[in-house]
């Protein structure tokens, strides 16, 4: 068995792919709530709310109709969700599936150097796909 | 005489029964104590039981509807005073309080756990 590399990885937002993401991170957290009693040496706890957030970084594209989108829905008045698959790798199908609202963009402009746009998701709801 | 379930409490709080006594103040200043009886009563404890599944707060609703809401005497289990031990108390019995009756909260945080507060006194009966 082998590991598997960021190549085959793939953004996509509202089922198109976005066509050139440089990368892309995925953060699944699950509280842990403590219930310790009195008498207790050690502390206990229980799983409590999960939830997710994401990153990615996206060179500026204007041909590309997903980049676009992805970008401008950070200046949408809509209050809905979108859909961000975050594929881990398209040849073994590997994809964590979810609606997110998208929470920043950043621009960074620079002389001589690529317009590589920062986004951040915050997941809402569950997360269809498993790793 | 109701068992109160064997649960230990996120926390507690106790304080020891008094006798009754009435406090008066002369004009000159002076203060005067009359005891109202021989007895220490009225030992209090607070118990708070937190993040618990819905099934502890069953059991102790079930407590404080079979004591008839505070009619009948509480067997209190030593779990409810770990690590310590149950403190002695000659003549008074546990009870709830009847204008006090169990509390139980919801948090979305915890996703169906509770937590319970519970007032209890230890009276003469």
């Amino acid at each position: 068995m082998t590991v598997i590399t960021g190549s085959g990885g793939q953004l996509r937002f509202n089922g198109t792919k976005v066509a050139k993401c440089k990368d892309f991170s995925l953060d699944v957290s699950r509280d842990a709530i403590e219930d310790t009693a009195l008498g207790s040496d050690d502390r206990t706890f229980v799983s409590g709310l999960r939830g997710a957030s994401g990153s990615a970084t996206i060179m500026y594209d204007p041909d590309d109709t997903a980049t676009k989108s992805l970008l401008n829905s950070i200046l949408s008045d809509s209050s809905s969700a979108e859909q961000v698959e975050f594929v881990l790798n398209t040849t073994l199908g590997k994809a964590m599936k979810a609606s997110a609202l998208i929470t920043q963009v950043g621009t960074p402009v620079s002389a001589g150097e690529i317009v590589a746009c920062s986004v951040n998701f915050q997941v809402t709801g569950p997360i269809v796909g498993t790793f | 005489m109701i068992l109160f379930p064997a649960i230990r409490p996120s926390s507690r709080e106790y304080h020891p029964p008094a006798i009754p006594i009435t406090e008066t103040r002369s004009e000159g200043g002076t203060t005067f104590r009359r005891r109202r009886g021989s007895l220490a009563v009225d030992a209090g404890v607070s118990l708070r039981f937190d993040v618990r599944p819905e099934a502890d707060w069953e059991a102790i609703e079930a407590a404080w509807l079979d004591s008839d809401c505070g009619m009948v005497d509480l067997e209190l289990p030593p779990e409810v005073w770990e690590p310590g031990a149950a403190p002695n108390l000659p003549g008074l019995q546990w009870r709830f309080i009847p204008d006090q009756p169990p509390q139980k909260s919801n948090d979305k945080e915890q996703r169906g756990r509770v937590n319970v507060t519970v007032e209890l006194r230890a009276i003469a009966s």
